[in-house]
């Protein structure tokens, strides 16, 4: 995937986060709703949950925000650094304040909430009342466990390994 | 090695015989077998000090089991040998059962699910997924929002111990975040909502 241009690759990646936060995350958002109410209808604490995956979303659109507004316009204004042979704006434009090492290390994070919140469903609630509504939850959680995982994927080995390797050329 | 002593104890021949003859291919399992009366069964498991007691029904009824339970010696479990069919018609299905109208393979798989059960082989500390006393407090703290500084202070603990704690904690519970955490202590009762003040 190293041949893909990084407009390409970041044309994507925007992609997928407008179906995470538009499609999928309301979508989830409302399986949790239904089995508080379906499951859990007992449970005094079951609303924990909505607060829960709330907390979460918050967490991935902070994070997904600064991706479409910082890193995504950084990586593009490398690339085009990059190609353009024009010595004199190269030098002017690059700015030292940032580098995409900054942002590697954020990906974890996101992922353990997705994490804990499968466990507790699994592990530490009662067995639901409506265990066919609960096993779609869980589904639903775990697609996007492993949507999100090869998001971070490309992200992580494909983009920024470019972006180093770019970066280097142009600070050169 | 260390033999699991298990004392099978019914009215039935039959039983007697077999589940003895049965149990003498576990190489690590001592059997000792007692064609005891209802009113002796108690004192008999006190004097061997089994690790399971396998019993039938009419060795003990049903409602009489919590009451048995408690004079037990710590360390014996109270095993029932089932039918299958038997057990259907009473309604009450007692966890810990062995049933004895099964091929040899599922005899085998259901003793070892048994040993596995109850006899942990390796030591109970560190491997249990229950948390200890110090862990549930410390987990409270966390949910009350606490550093693990302000922890090892209120406790006269040093934070790398606190953090110890929490990795041990993070580990049983497999969960990792402190909202998730939080959570936990809260379907658990160790802190109420009102005291975090959600």
């Amino acid at each position: 995937m190293q041949v893909f241009s990084i407009q390409l690759i970041i044309d994507y990646l925007g992609k997928t986060h407008q179906y995470y936060l538009k499609e999928k995350i309301p979508e989830i958002e409302q399986l949790i709703d239904q089995m508080i109410k379906k499951c859990y209808s007992h449970n005094k604490h079951a609303h924990l949950l909505r607060s829960f995956f709330k907390e979460y979303k918050e967490e991935l659109i902070n994070h997904i925000s600064r991706e479409d507004v910082t890193v995504f316009p950084y990586a593009l204004k490398i690339e085009d650094k990059y190609l353009s042979k024009n010595q004199l704006t190269r030098e002017k434009q690059v700015s030292e304040e940032y580098t995409i090492d900054s942002y590697r290390s954020e990906h974890n994070n996101i992922e353990e909430k997705l994490f804990d919140l499968k466990n507790i469903i699994i592990k530490y609630l009662p067995s639901p009342e409506n265990q066919a509504l609960c096993a779609k939850v869980l589904s639903a959680l775990f697609i996007l466990e492993q949507d999100m995982a090869d998001h971070s994927r490309i992200e992580d080995n494909v983009l920024i390994p470019k972006i180093v390797l770019m970066e280097k050329a142009v600070r050169k | 090695m260390v033999k699991i002593k298990v004392l099978i104890a019914s009215k039935s021949y039959i039983i007697l015989r077999g589940l003895n003859f049965f149990l003498k291919e576990f190489e690590e399992v001592e059997v000792i077998w007692s064609n005891v009366e209802k009113e002796e069964l108690l004192s008999s498991i006190l004097k061997a000090q089994p690790d399971l007691a396998m019993v039938t029904a009419e060795m003990i009824s049903h409602q009489d089991i919590p009451e048995f339970q408690k004079h037990f010696p710590g360390k014996t479990k109270l095993i029932f040998l089932i039918s299958e069919t038997k057990m259907e018609t009473s309604g009450y299905i007692y966890s810990d059962q062995f049933d004895l109208f099964k091929d040899k393979n599922s005899l085998t798989e259901q003793f070892n699910q048994l040993i596995l059960k109850h006899l942990p082989r390796k030591p109970r500390k560190g491997n249990s997924l229950e948390l200890s006393k110090r862990e549930k407090n410390i987990i409270r703290h966390i949910a009350l929002g606490l550093t693990s500084k302000e922890i090892g202070g209120k406790l006269f603990i040093s934070t790398h111990t606190v953090i110890t704690h929490r990795k041990n904690i993070t580990h049983k519970l497999g969960i990792k975040t402190v909202s998730g955490q939080t959570v936990y202590a809260i379907l658990n009762g160790i802190v109420t909502i009102e005291e975090i003040g959600v």
